[in-house]
């Protein structure tokens, strides 16, 4: 079957049930990829979170950017495009601290915080991620296949490696 | 003394003639560190939507080698130094004397002569800044990496930007000296030093 990539880039939200189509999130760093799939609806979609609150957000801001609201709005374009809240089935990827010796001013690392906030705007919509590949200094780029729900994941030291997939049905 | 700018400038423009000057002194030094000339090929201001950070220097998964400096005093910010993963080797050859294959990194002596050399570029430029700007600009020691081109430059970017949208960047390209050596030097000015740098190079009052 051919791949259509469908990139998903910076504060982006992407949703497709296209099977050959393969959503992908290239070198992130801090950033986070939050995949969700509905493996009966054969749906998947994925965000490219930037940063984690909104609080400091403006009007022009991609959809995704912030953890808090893009969640949210990943989960009700899933439902407008068919898939059932019930059987979405998520992963949370990135959030590395790639300049790691770097102090940031005493502030945790804005990867630390992506991820956190990811978990929390999850948990608000009553989803625990199936698979986590967080954290660490090296930068990943995240691919979601649609077709079956599979994620790979690239590193420049591992290359790339199938994670897990979404699509298996299975008691969670 | 700091030397003020011309009057009658765009602003935009003083700043790419002082990232210039900037990256002028900086290969100087480098050429003297490596013991060969290199040259600076252009300098150019952009300012781009913050979106747009990851795909800056093209395909966002392309591997770099990458110091980066926080910078502190009269301007905040970050100052990053980029060369493709075949000039790192390269330079790292010139300065170590020892070979290294790249697609298998470098060890801790590799990684301390491309921060060496990052300590270099960056207190050349940011002296240089001082003397043409009055600018007064302390860089933190250098965090660098071997990695995707994205995920060195968001971490570079996001730290200093939360709050804005756009970024300005100067850049400076260096190389096709002797050296054969190719590299980058950006200056990223956090969103709220941008009144500071635009008024110390502005028009003399």
């Amino acid at each position: 079957m051919s791949e259509r990539l469908v990139m998903v880039n910076m504060g982006q939200l992407a949703v497709s049930g296209n099977p050959e189509a393969v959503l992908s999130a290239l070198g992130l760093g801090s950033c986070v990829a939050v995949c969700a799939y509905d493996p009966v609806a054969r749906l998947g979609g994925m965000i490219h979170v930037v940063l984690p609150s909104s609080a400091i957000g403006r009007s022009n801001d991609g959809p995704a950017k912030f953890a808090d609201l893009g969640v949210p709005r990943l989960v009700a374009a899933m439902q407008k495009e068919g898939a059932a809240c019930s059987r979405l089935r998520t992963s949370i990827l990135g959030g590395a601290n790639v300049l790691s010796t770097l102090d940031h001013g005493g502030v945790s690392h804005i990867g630390a915080r992506n991820v956190e906030a990811v978990r929390q705007a999850l948990a608000e919509a009553r989803l625990t991620p199936l698979a986590e590949d967080v954290g660490g200094k090296a930068s990943r780029t995240v691919r979601l296949h649609i077709s079956d729900g599979d994620i790979v994941v690239k590193t420049v030291r591992a290359g790339e490696a199938h994670m897990t997939s979404l699509g298996v049905l299975r008691a969670q | 003394m700091a030397q003020k700018v011309e009057t009658g400038e765009h602003p935009l423009d003083v700043l790419e003639r002082v990232g210039n000057i900037g990256a002028l002194k900086a290969t100087a030094s480098l050429s003297a560190l490596a013991g060969k000339p290199v040259e600076n090929s252009f300098t150019r201001v952009r300012i781009v939507p913050i979106e747009q950070v990851p795909n800056l220097l093209g395909d966002p998964e392309c591997v770099i080698a990458g110091v980066v400096f926080e910078i502190s005093g009269d301007i905040t910010g970050s100052f990053v130094i980029l060369f493709s993963l075949r000039d790192a080797t390269r330079l790292v050859e010139t300065l170590t004397g020892l070979h290294y294959e790249p697609e298998h990194g470098f060890n801790e002596m590799g990684m301390s002569a491309i921060c060496e050399a990052g300590n270099i570029l960056t207190s050349s430029y940011l002296g240089a800044l001082e003397q043409l700007a009055g600018l007064n600009v302390v860089p933190s020691p250098p965090a660098a990496a071997v990695d995707m081109a994205g995920g060195v430059l968001t971490s570079a970017v996001l730290p200093m930007h939360e709050a804005g949208s756009e970024i300005l960047f100067i850049e400076a390209r260096f190389g096709e000296g002797e050296i054969e050596l190719e590299g980058r030097m950006i200056l990223l000015p956090s969103t709220k030093s941008l009144p500071t740098l635009l008024r110390a190079v502005g028009p003399r009052r």
